[in-house]
């Protein structure tokens, strides 16, 4: 094993027990958890003798609008085909995401601006095994977040009569791959940035921008602004991880080989070359703010 | 005194104003434009729509014949519905010319326009769509005006005959109460009265369920998949003004499936859809279930909805699925918790509940309503609210399974141990303040 490596494997560790001791990490998956358990309780307060209707749920009939009013009722329809599982698995893993690329990030420039991060290169440690060592627990976390939603999922599923689409685990998989990536651009973010607010702030925004794109390559409503999301949503879905997250949920719909391998590979990609990047700030930027 | 009539003359003038304004602003603008009246093919029937001036894109189906009329007419919006509309009522000047097509690897034709009528004949399900062209337009037109005159001549005749035969009925009973009230024997006139013959209606013609309409002139266009160019050629041959367009034609994807109509019996009257292959519908078990499978295909969203209205919003990242035409005589398998069995189709009666107590029983047609219009001819798959899972799938005549039709129907318990997954919310938290409490416990050794 090499210096790093066991640098990597020994920090992250150090993280992990910090992240496991600490309370932020539950309070996160709780909220995970209760966000998912939301979804699938609105569905099923919402089935009647015809049906899934999304209007007699409080919850669904504010989201349904909201989604067939901006991306047309197909979209809805093809999200809740199978039952509500998926989608439940998709907004509980939300919470917990935000809160590991935002911790980590301000874990990061804390060191950082603190002389921590330099105290590690004295060692056998560099910056960038700080960074890699962030990133298997923030995966290691987030795997565990997975699993915990999976549960939930296999538990509402079995109490509700609700079918385990097999998709489910398959969409577990994007969603840790496209986590991967959020979190290297969080850290990516946190080299560039010296302050711990403005780094988050920035990685917010870089965010919210992924999400608009999103929203405006599948928006139906008619527009310039909507136009213009879409030429951007094209010209920068290759540097978004829900750009590949949709190329695969669509490809696995339409049962496009291609698509889906495109929506595998495309993050992993994405993230080896976002930690390329993130070697490259801290080679150029140094480890003390 | 003078100046509260000067005050209440100016209120009155700014109403007057004011009201004149909001009359005024009650009638869209009208803009005089060229349009293409587009009649084009959705894989069910033919639909209507137009492309106004600022639109750039004209969606149609590849491989089958729909049809373009350029136009010069008036176009407002109609904030009610929030859809432009057109005013022909004003302004309808057909434009003449020919039609140059360009694009979708080198073609470049030129279009003449020519006669249409489109019509569905009468079949066992639903419409059965065809189109006649030029000749065969007139004819089939002619034809069906001839039929239609005829039934008005029969109908009329009808008429007649029945006021003759009332006419004789009414002299024949007269005649025998008379003979009645005299005392005398009235069976030979009851005799003649009884063999007077009821004339009976004639038939209206019935081998269009839409018939085909007057014909119109129009560009056919019939072309394959691809992205062309549309330009309309005056007949001095200068380039209408307006009239370029793009045109998209597009396919549906391939392979089709099957999807069902799926009618609650408490709520036939809204019917829900299950258009996805390995879709669960999701019910409460309170009611049986009225299945029709029907073939559909995959379309691009934002192009289909173009399709039916050049204005309509879609989604240009998705697929939608397209209802195409009644599956005919198939038979649907169930796997009721693990027990199999088939249902055939079968005509239902519709009866309203009696009273004031809102609600529908859907029954089995009895032996005597055979002559009787069924009001639904579905498939009845029994749902109990105990059981679990209802397996369908639907076959051909043959028995095999059709393609994309394997379903799930799944009853959602409406007693359902949800502790259980609060529980499992609370478990992380459950663990923090565990590890908070070790950890406490730890510092204080």
């Amino acid at each position: 094993m090499t210096d790093r490596a066991r640098s990597v494997l020994v920090m992250s560790r150090q993280r992990l027990r910090d992240s496991l001791v600490g309370a932020g990490f539950y309070v996160a998956l709780s909220a995970g958890l209760a966000v998912a358990f939301a979804a699938v309780a609105g569905f099923t307060t919402a089935v009647d003798s015809s049906g899934f209707d999304y209007r007699q749920s409080p919850l669904y009939s504010v989201l349904g609008g909201l989604i067939a009013g901006a991306f047309g009722p197909s979209l809805l329809a093809r999200i809740l085909a199978q039952g509500p599982l998926a989608f439940a698995l998709h907004v509980g893993a939300v919470p917990v995401v935000l809160y590991l690329s935002v911790s980590s990030i301000h874990r990061f420039c804390a060191e950082r601006s603190s002389g921590a991060l330099e105290l590690y290169t004295y060692g056998p440690a560099d910056a960038m095994a700080c960074v890699l060592a962030s990133i298997v627990k923030d995966t290691t976390l987030t795997v565990v977040g997975l699993l915990s939603l999976l549960l939930l999922c296999a538990a509402a599923g079995a109490v509700n009569n609700l079918a385990a689409p097999p998709s489910l685990l398959a969409f577990a998989a994007e969603l840790f791959l496209g986590a991967s990536c959020i979190y290297a651009y969080g850290l990516l973010v946190a080299l560039c940035v010296d302050n711990g607010s403005a780094a988050i702030s920035l990685f917010i925004g870089v965010v919210v921008i992924f999400v608009l794109a999103l929203v405006g390559s599948h928006a139906v409503v008619i527009g310039r602004g909507v136009e213009a999301a879409a030429e951007f949503a094209a010209a920068i879905g290759w540097l978004s991880p829900l750009g590949y997250w949709a190329i695969f949920v669509s490809a696995r719909s339409a049962a496009d080989l291609p698509g889906i391998i495109g929506g595998v590979a495309g993050p992993l990609a994405l993230a080896a070359a976002l930690l390329a990047a993130c070697h490259l700030a801290a080679k150029t930027r140094g480890v003390r703010s | 005194m003078i100046a509260g009539l000067r005050r209440a003359g100016l209120l009155a003038a700014l109403g007057a104003a004011f009201g004149l304004q909001w009359t005024a602003a009650d009638v869209p603008v009208h803009t005089e434009q060229l349009v293409y009246s587009i009649t084009a093919f959705n894989g069910r029937d033919y639909s209507g729509t137009f492309a106004r001036q600022a639109s750039d894109v004209i969606y149609l189906l590849a491989g089958v014949d729909s049809f373009l009329a350029p136009r010069r007419t008036l176009v407002y919006f109609w904030p009610l519905t929030g859809e432009y509309r057109l005013d022909t009522d004003t302004l309808d000047i057909p434009l003449p010319g020919t039609l140059l097509v360009t694009g979708g690897g080198g073609i470049r034709r030129f279009l003449a326009l020519r006669q249409f009528t489109f019509f569905s004949r009468r079949s066992t399900y639903e419409l059965d769509w065809g189109v006649a062209e030029d000749e065969e337009a007139r004819k089939v037109y002619a034809d069906y005006h001839r039929s239609v005159d005829r039934y008005l001549r029969a109908q009329a005749d009808f008429q007649l005959d029945r006021k003759r035969y009332e006419d004789a009925l009414d002299e024949l009973t007269a005649l025998a109460a008379g003979i009645r009230r005299r005392g005398g024997d009235a069976s030979a006139v009851e005799r003649r009265a009884g063999a007077l013959v009821e004339p009976s209606p004639p038939q209206a013609p019935q081998d269009y369920a839409a018939p085909p309409a007057e014909p119109q002139e129009a560009f056919v266009i019939n072309l394959p998949p691809g992205s062309y160019h549309i330009q309309l050629r005056n007949p001095d041959g200068t380039i209408a003004e307006g009239s370029d367009k793009r045109l998209v034609v597009f396919s549906m994807r391939s392979p089709a499936a099957t999807g069902y109509d799926v009618v609650p019996g408490d709520k036939w009257t809204r019917p829900e859809k299950s258009e996805a292959p390995g879709a669960v519908t999701y019910v409460n078990g309170s009611t049986d279930l009225y299945l029709r499978p029907y073939q559909e295909a995959e379309a691009e969203d934002l192009y289909y909805r173009r399709l039916l209205n050049n204005d309509g919003r879609g989604n240009r990242g998705l697929l939608t699925w397209v209802q195409m035409r009644q599956v005919p005589r198939a038979t649907i398998e169930l796997v009721v918790d693990g027990n199999r069995s088939t249902v055939t189709e079968e005509p239902f009666k519709i009866e309203q509940a009696a009273g004031s107590s809102l609600g529908y029983t859907i029954r089995p047609m009895s032996a005597g309503e055979e002559a009787d219009a069924p009001d639904l001819v579905a498939y009845r798959v029994p749902i109990q609210p105990d059981n679990r899972m209802v397996r369908v799938t639907a076959l051909d005549s043959t028995g095999v399974p059709l393609p994309g039709s394997e379903r799930e129907i799944r009853v959602v318990p409406t007693r359902r141990a949800e502790g259980l997954l609060a529980l499992i919310v609370a478990l992380p938290l459950a663990a923090a303040v565990a590890v908070a409490a070790l950890r406490r416990r730890r510092l204080s050794r």
